[in-house]
């Protein structure tokens, strides 16, 4: 039993490398989902999830694959991959290989189990399974940490800007008589530097966190783009050897 | 000299479209400015003076607004690493120098040929540094490119770090041992283009590249060291002398302090030859606007004939190809960073089920 189910309106043959992500019973847990989708992102692969009838469900099987697939493949249509769903029954290792065969270019297998990837042994490609635990610890900490920093640039822009924008409006509400005094030259030359001073450290915060807020930041820094340098091989001093006497006669007294 | 600061800030109409224009060319200015340590600011004083900005005004406000914008670029750098501020300091200084000795040539000129002459000399010294300097940098940037993206020491960096002249300095960041003397011609040229044409990078970064052997990522953070340097000093002579107009600045620094730290944020993700690439592009662009502009000089010192009609459509094409050039520059730069952070692939979580 095979049935293929377009999602995306591309053609679900193109001859693209692929990860087949497996939902036994139809099931696809989110960490599962999550991770294929930033895996084949970063490998730039397309995504076939295959959904496995083991229970023998019929329709009601159907009915749970396709809400599941649809919620993969908008996940995945959100970040720009092209997704395929397949429905199966029977064996998982048997559909696994079906599918394999018929997707071609099935790069390795993803599923949420430790226990299935035992049970498929003979599949000719490497089978990766993702924890789906939700007390995972890790994952609670870098959610919590992630929110926590995120509320934190939020609030500093929001009170950056609120400064920011009384700022400007101190000097724009009397525009026209704070240029003239501040253009008076003179001792009065110190009023724009230090006006500009102010509004750069005030308003740069602002801009500083408000690129934050919208995800844009410096990337990691990169060893490797260090620049050659240039400098005279240093030349390898020849060490003293140390030579150690050994009295033959050190011990004798004792 | 405050009479004419007073009449200017009578004179402009500060609507929604001024605003909004200064605020854009800021914020872009700032970009490029961010990512190739200067040039971002050439268009302003132009773009000023054609919304009605007396030129003295105009070239003191830009100052004005482009040393603390230099200085907020420099310290978001600085954080990234890639400041050494000792070589900006150190260049700064003899920019200074520069700067004194563009003055005086710009006046002897002044004094012999008049405002046409001095304006000649400008734009016929934008077209030639801008177009020897430009090209090498693109060939440059190019050979880098097809040769995978490593950068190398220039040969001329090379020969001048083994001559052992002192007092020799170390520069930790660059990774450089060079004598002092060879930093003075550099920063003289920075100085001196600085006072001819106001975008002294133009020389400081591609000097630091091929006579100091710096990268091309530390030499454009360390111009902008430099350009704080050299903007603060000529911002507070500009101000005793009543010529900035602190509307005209803030508004600019409003948008140039955006586009600064997106600009810094940009040379994290994209390749070093990137900050060559899109220094040489915006330099024969603005090369080449430039040379629409001489027609009119040649015009006023009787050296051609030329219809008025024709003069005032080249000076159009002048100024919208400056304006062609920055946003050039502004493009490369966001594709490139657009292209770089897809590589590094983060997708968006699934939302969480209630």
């Amino acid at each position: 039993m095979s049935k293929l189910i377009e999602t995306n309106k591309k053609d679900d043959l193109r001859n693209s490398r692929k990860i087949l992500v497996v939902g036994v019973n139809g099931l696809f847990s989110d960490n599962l989902m999550n991770h294929c989708v930033q895996v084949a992102g970063r490998l730039g692969c397309d995504l076939a999830a295959l959904g496995v009838d083991v229970q023998n469900d019929g329709p009601e099987f159907e009915k749970r694959v396709l809400g599941q697939a649809l919620k993969l493949c908008e996940h995945a249509d959100r970040n720009g991959i092209h997704c395929t769903t397949m429905i199966k029954g029977g064996d998982v290792a048997v559909a696994v290989e079906e599918a394999i065969h018929e997707t071609k270019r099935v790069e390795f297998v993803l599923v949420d189990s430790q226990a299935i990837v035992e049970g498929m042994n003979n599949v000719s490609v490497p089978v990766v399974s993702v924890s789906s635990d939700p007390n995972h610890k890790g994952d609670n900490v870098m959610s919590a940490h992630s929110e926590s920093s995120k509320s934190t640039v939020l609030a500093k822009t929001a009170g950056y800007g609120l400064a920011s924008a009384a700022c400007y409006a101190a000097v724009f509400t009397h525009a026209n008589s704070v240029a003239q005094v501040f253009a008076k030259g003179g001792l009065y030359a110190a009023l724009p530097i230090v006006t500009v001073l102010a509004f750069s450290f005030v308003h740069g915060a602002f801009a500083h966190n408000l690129w934050s807020l919208l995800g844009i930041e410096a990337a990691p820094r990169d060893s490797a783009r260090k620049t050659e340098v240039v400098q005279k091989r240093k030349v390898q001093r020849q060490r003293p050897r140390a030579y150690a006497q050994v009295n033959p006669f050190h011990n004798m007294d004792q | 000299m405050h009479d004419v600061a007073n009449v200017a800030l009578k004179f402009i109409d500060l609507n929604v479209y001024n605003i909004l224009f200064l605020f854009l060319v800021g914020f872009i200015g700032g970009l490029v400015s961010g990512f190739i340590g200067s040039g971002g600011a050439f268009v302003l004083t132009p773009g000023m003076m054609s919304l009605g900005v007396p030129g003295t005004i105009a070239v003191a406000s830009n100052m004005c607004h482009k040393f603390p914008k230099a200085m907020v670029g420099a310290y978001k750098r600085f954080k990234y690493g890639q400041v050494d501020l000792k070589l900006g300091f150190v260049l700064a200084a003899s920019a200074g120098v520069g700067v004194q000795i563009g003055i005086k040539i710009q006046r002897w000129i002044l004094a012999k040929w008049g405002p046409a002459g001095s304006d000649l000399y400008v734009s016929v010294s934008f077209v030639a540094v801008l177009v020897i300097v430009g090209l090498y940098v693109l060939r440059d940037a190019l050979n880098i490119s097809k040769s995978g993206g490593a950068e190398k020491v220039a040969l001329l960096a090379r020969k001048l770090q083994s001559i052992n002249l002192p007092p020799m300095i170390t520069f930790k960041t660059a990774n450089v041992r060079i004598s002092f003397w060879f930093t003075v011609p550099v920063g003289l040229a920075t100085g001196l283009l600085a006072a001819t044409i106001a975008v002294g990078g133009f020389i400081g970064v591609p000097g630091m590249i091929y006579m100091l052997g710096v990268s091309g990522l530390v030499a454009s953070a360390s111009e902008l060291v430099v350009a704080f340097a050299m903007g603060m000093g000529g911002s507070i002579n500009w101000a005793m002398h009543g010529m900035v107009d602190i509307r005209l600045v803030l508004i600019i620094l409003a948008g140039s302090l955006l586009g600064v730290q997106l600009g810094a944020i940009g040379t994290t993700y994209v390749k070093d030859y990137m900050i060559k690439m899109v220094m040489a592009t915006i330099m024969l662009i603005v090369a080449v606007s430039r040379g629409f502009a001489i027609p009119k000089y040649l015009k006023a010192l009787g050296l051609i004939t030329m219809d008025g009609g024709t003069i005032k459509v080249l000076e159009t094409i002048s100024f919208v190809s400056m304006c062609f050039a920055l946003l050039t520059g502004a493009t490369i730069i966001l594709a490139s960073m657009w292209k770089a952070k897809r590589a590094a692939y983060s997708p968006e979580s699934l939302p969480a089920e209630a």
